[in-house]
C-alpha cells in the first residue's frame, strides 16, 4: 500500500494503486478496495477510459497517446469521485434517511455523455447550495468534429435533466453544457 | 425478546440488503478507521455500519443503483430490509446512502 495522502475513499490506496491493481486483473482480491465505492467508481472510470484510448489509438493511429493526457483526466475523475456532499434524496414517513452523494451524481452525469454520440465529457460541476434548492449543473464537453454542437449540447442538456430527475425529489436547475473543444475520430486526419 | 448485537446484526443486514432488487453493489459504511482496522488485520467485516446504543439503534447502508432505476425507491426498499433484518424489534434509525449510480454495461 502507497503512503501517499491522496488515497481514495479513505481506503489507504492511491490512483496509481488502482491503476496497478487494474493491470493485474484485480487480483489477489483486495477487499478494502472491491469494497469501497469511491474506488469501485474510479475503476470503473480507468475501465471506460481505457477503452476510450485504445479506440482512438485504433482509428487514428498516428500518434500515441500522451500519458499527461490520461493522467489529467483521471485526476479530474478521482476528484469528482470523491464522495462530496450527501445529498437528501426522498424522505419518509418513518424518518428513514435516503441521500445520494455528489460523486454518484457526477457519475452519472458522465454516463449520460457516454451515451451521445460524438460527445467527450471534461468537467463536471454540481451546486447545490441549499437542501431544498434545485441542482445546478455545468459541464464542458469536447465535440467530434463535424457533429452539430446545438444538437450535441441539447442532447446532453435534457440527458442530465432526465437522469437526475429519475431519482427521488432530486430537481434540476440550470444546466450549463460548455463545448471547449473539438475532436477527431474515425480516422479523420488532424 | 432477546436482544441481538450489532455484531450479529450486522451481517444479517448485509444479506438482506444484498437481496433487494435494484441493488448492484453494496459497499462498506463502516467509519475509516474501522476499515483501516480491517485493513491491518486482513479481515473483512460487515457492510452496513451498526451503531448499537440501546433504545437508540442507528444503522446506516451503502449502496449502488443502477442508472436505469429510481435509486429512491431502491433505497426505500433496502431502508425496509435493514428494519426487518434484527428480529428484536428494536427501534432504529437508517440512513440509506446510495454512492454509486452505475451504468448498464453495454
Amino acid at each position: 500500500m502507497s503512503e501517499h495522502n491522496d488515497d481514495i475513499g479513505g481506503s489507504g490506496y492511491t490512483l496509481e494503486d488502482l491503476s496497478a491493481y487494474l493491470d493485474r486483473g484485480r487480483t489477489p482480491r483486495i477487499p478494502a478496495i472491491e469494497r469501497n465505492a469511491e474506488c469501485q467508481a474510479v475503476l470503473a472510470s480507468m475501465e471506460r477510459m481505457g477503452r476510450l484510448s485504445r479506440e482512438i489509438v485504433e482509428e487514428q493511429a498516428a500518434e500515441p497517446l500522451a500519458d499527461s493526457w490520461y493522467d489529467s483526466i483521471m485526476r479530474e475523475v478521482m476528484r469528482e469521485f470523491r464522495s462530496g456532499r450527501d445529498i437528501p434524496l426522498a424522505r419518509t414517513e418513518d424518518g428513514t434517511e435516503i441521500v445520494v452523494t455528489e460523486g454518484a451524481l457526477y457519475e452519472l452525469i458522465r454516463a449520460v455523455g457516454d451515451g451521445i454520440e460524438g460527445v467527450l465529457v471534461g468537467r463536471v460541476r454540481l451546486d447545490h447550495p441549499e437542501p431544498d434548492a434545485p441542482l445546478d449543473v455545468r459541464v464542458t464537453v469536447s465535440v467530434r468534429f463535424g457533429r452539430a454542437m446545438n444538437a450535441a449540447v441539447d442532447e446532453m442538456r435534457d440527458g442530465i435533466r432526465q437522469a437526475i430527475e429519475r431519482h427521488g425529489d432530486l430537481r434540476v436547475g440550470r444546466v450549463d453544457v460548455t463545448v471547449g473543444d473539438v475532436h477527431l475520430d474515425e480516422g479523420e486526419d488532424e | 425478546m432477546t436482544r441481538i448485537t450489532a455484531a450479529e446484526l450486522a451481517p444479517r443486514i448485509d444479506l438482506a440488503v444484498t437481496a433487494v432488487e435494484g441493488v448492484r453493489e453494496c459497499y462498506s459504511a463502516r467509519p475509516v478507521v474501522a476499515r483501516a482496522l480491517e485493513h491491518v488485520a486482513d479481515v473483512e467485516g460487515s457492510l452496513a455500519a451498526v451503531d448499537d446504543v440501546p433504545g437508540a439503534r442507528a444503522i446506516t447502508v451503502c449502496i449502488g443503483v443502477s442508472t436505469e432505476d429510481d435509486s429512491a425507491a431502491v433505497a426505500t426498499a433496502v431502508a425496509a430490509a435493514a428494519r426487518g433484518a434484527g428480529s428484536d424489534d428494536e427501534p432504529a434509525t437508517v440512513r440509506v446512502r446510495v454512492a454509486r449510480l452505475v451504468a448498464p454495461a453495454s
